[in-house]
């Protein structure tokens, strides 16, 4: 009997806390997003999303964080084919061509436009034309990067070398380079580097254009590589022999030891080639005192975009919550949390231009070079094929520079046939 | 009694059969009819004949990683299975602390395989790595380690030398299993140790040595993925460029299912002709050994 009242008992509050669930809150509505970068990076997007979420209480965001590039491209491509893409996620212009080329990008930029909150004209020229597919705005930019000198004024004023400036050209840069690197406890083996150079193709074809050259025959229909070509080869002996003669950068061993981003933060290395994105880490690190200045050149400004924007799956069922969150993100107050990291280079021009990025009281003390870079800005490929490219390029360019020391007498470098070879067939068929 | 005795044993392998069939046959056929077609996962499907075929025979990177692949297993199966035997065999008799050394000689294989490469992602490391340091204090190029293509290739397996408990645990099974009459008639004989392990241990264990160093090549192509991925990313120069990061890259990084299907089933075909040849020589080599 006791048994039995207690099991009904059971049944009735059972059904209460169903009733009870049945008359609570509608679900929320989630978007996840998936997007790359360091912890300093990822602590940005998490409070831009819990901005968003206190505005917006019916639509909750789910971060999917990854750590690094290669894992973001593999992470992306296995939830596409497994059918569970992410809502939203955050990609560079130069791997987001093999989404668009499979047809599974929904065309953001006429969405976000017909909804009147953000217009083709608000946003920087240079990133919407790299992510624009087949004539069609494919996702919305979020940040408008570019490469440029970050270096550590601590070590310019002990050197007595003038910080980077406009209108410094290769031979001024070689020079401060050689002049910053230094043994400075006298034991033989040197501490400090002038320069930190990661020897891949985003970070070399500046140097390649600069010198009135470029690294495909047709950045919007590549049919080969040009780094064979004599304006090339020349620069590229040039970005060579800062390793292979002057010893201004980090040997192998060391270089592959310690990451250039972690040596230029400990204070190892005067300059560094990198883009915004490295703003959010230095801004953790309090003791540093550092500023960015412009790309040197030779015969032409130049400097190489490393835009990012957000792209949707055309499958995604939380389309408009998706438009939302892209809107608030662009916008003043959202614009302004990532800006206060660091991380981007807005791609609103309005927001770019005002003291929200170009805050005096944040450093970079000379963010105006990013903004100034724009004019002088040109990209490499957006192909759906050109993220392989890259992939099979740049172990041989890394092998290349970090080879042995040139003769003097030898003035070239045969590299650019051997990366023809490496990507002839990806060329011709657009796969192996 | 024996339909009830075989309707138990059926039973009990029913979890572990119903999981192959699942997780391993059926991806088996699904990759090899995958291998015949486009399949990106995205676009539609088309029978493409041995078109993947024709371009992997063509690509150069392909047959790198196949010569990769291969070196890794020729140097490093003959390696393992030998430290695996010569650890089993050490092992054997009841001694003091032989407890320990037997759960310390197994430990490594425990390790899960990506916080393995990570910790040796640090021992490697060309300037702060302990095990380079060790090295440049012998006055040889320690710092060279990962940034030469021997270099490279020579840490996979050097790492790959500690995963061994799995060979050698059968190994040790197998030794205490032979008959202890054997070895006392060959003590009263007065034989030598070398001649009682050409003449008695080795062809004894030779049928599990046959089947471990089959295993072994199976799992030293595939093996070789995380710490490529994770440790030498594929280089210096594409150097440690092995098949399953290759056939990985292709799937999940260029959509290319199809043809990272094909590899796959290519590398299959080649793992089960290299068991089949190994069968066969050490079966000869077995004839050689007997008493």
């Amino acid at each position: 009997m006791v048994r039995s009242i207690v099991f009904y008992v059971c049944i009735l509050s059972l059904m209460a806390g169903l009733i009870g669930c049945g008359g609570g809150a509608a679900r929320p509505t989630v978007v996840r997003i998936q997007a790359f970068g360091d912890p300093a990076e990822i602590d940005a997007y998490k409070e831009l999303i819990a901005a968003f979420e206190s505005e917006n209480p019916g639509l909750k965001v789910n971060l999917i964080p990854v750590g690094k590039q290669a894992d973001h491209m593999a992470k992306l491509t296995t939830s596409f084919v497994g059918g569970n893409p992410p809502d939203l996620f955050l990609i560079n212009f130069r791997r987001y061509g093999q989404f668009a080329e499979k047809g599974v990008l929904e065309p953001l930029g006429p969405r976000i436009f017909e909804r009147g909150h953000i217009k083709e004209g608000d946003l920087y020229e240079q990133p919407v034309e790299a992510f624009t597919y087949n004539s069609t705005l494919t996702c919305i930019p979020q940040n408008v990067s570019s490469l440029v000198v970050y270096y550590n004024r601590t070590l310019f004023d002990k050197a007595g070398v003038p910080y980077p400036k406009e209108g410094w050209q290769w031979p001024a840069f070689l020079r401060a380079a050689k002049a910053l690197t230094k043994d400075t406890d006298g034991d033989g083996k040197t501490d400090v580097y002038g320069l930190g150079f990661d020897p891949y193709i985003i970070r070399i074809a500046p140097f390649i254009w600069h010198n009135k050259g470029d690294i495909v025959d047709d950045v919007n229909k590549p049919t080969r590589l040009t780094l064979d070509e004599p304006a090339a080869v020349e620069a590229l002996n040039f970005i060579r022999s800062l390793q292979t003669r002057h010893r201004v950068v980090p040997p192998i061993a060391e270089a592959m030891s310690e990451m250039n981003d972690a040596k230029f933060a400990r204070g190892a290395l005067a300059m560094l080639l990198q883009s915004r994105r490295y703003t959010a880490t230095l801004r953790t690190i309090n003791d540093l005192d550092w500023d960015v200045g412009p790309l040197p050149y030779r015969w032409k400004k130049a400097t190489a975009l490393h835009a990012d924007a957000y792209c949707m799956a055309k499958d995604s069922k939380s389309k408009e919550a998706g438009y939302r969150f892209i809107e608030f993100a662009l916008s003043p107050v959202g614009a302004e949390i990532l800006a206060r990291s660091g991380r981007t280079v807005p791609a609103i021009k309005s927001i770019a231009n005002s003291p929200i990025f170009l805050d005096p009281n944040q450093r970079p003390a000379s963010a105006h070079v990013f903004l100034d870079s724009l004019s002088n800005m040109r990209r490499t490929p957006n192909i759906a094929i050109w993220n392989e490219v890259e992939t099979r390029i740049d172990p041989i360019l890394e092998e290349w520079f970090y080879g042995e020391p040139l003769n003097e007498a030898e003035n070239e470098m045969p590299i650019g046939p051997a990366l023809n070879e490496a990507t002839k067939d990806l060329f011709n068929g657009g796969s192996p | 009694m024996f339909r009830r005795e075989h309707r138990t044993g059926l039973m009990l392998a029913m979890p572990l059969l119903v999981s192959t069939t699942i997780l391993v046959l059926i991806p088996t056929l699904v990759t090899f009819i995958f291998a015949f077609t486009n399949f990106d996962g995205l676009s539609q499907i088309k029978w493409v004949g041995f078109s993947n075929f024709s371009k992997i025979w063509g690509d150069t990177l392909f047959w790198t990683s196949l010569k990769n692949s291969f070196y890794i297993a020729a140097v490093g199966v003959p390696l393992r299975i030998t430290i695996a035997l010569f650890l089993a065999l050490l092992l054997t008799p009841e001694r003091t602390g032989v407890g320990a050394a037997r759960s310390s000689a197994f430990l490594p294989t425990v390790i899960p395989d990506i916080s393995y490469a990570l910790l040796w992602l640090w021992m490697l490391n060309p300037i702060y790595g302990p095990v380079a340091y060790l090295i440049s204090a012998l006055g040889l190029p320690g710092d060279q380690l990962l940034l030469t293509p021997f270099g490279a290739r020579f840490s996979i397996v050097f790492m790959s030398l500690f995963q061994i408990g799995e060979i050698y645990i059968v190994l040790l099974a197998a030794r205490r299993e032979l008959p202890h009459e054997l070895y006392e008639l060959c003590t009263i004989e007065g034989t030598s140790a070398f001649w009682t392990f050409k003449r008695l241990t080795l062809p004894l264990l030779m049928p599990t040595i046959v089947f471990l160093t089959a295993r072994d090549v199976a799992w030293s192509l595939q093996s070789t993925f995380v710490p490529s991925l994770v440790i030498t990313k594929g280089g210096p120069n594409f150097a440690t460029l092995f098949l399953p990061l290759y056939i990985y890259q292709n799937g999940f990084e260029y959509m290319r299912l199809g043809l990272a299907s094909a590899m796959t089933t290519v590398m299959f075909l080649l793992t089960g002709l290299m068991i089949f040849v190994q069968v066969r020589v050490l079966r000869f080599r077995k004839g050689l050994f007997d008493l």
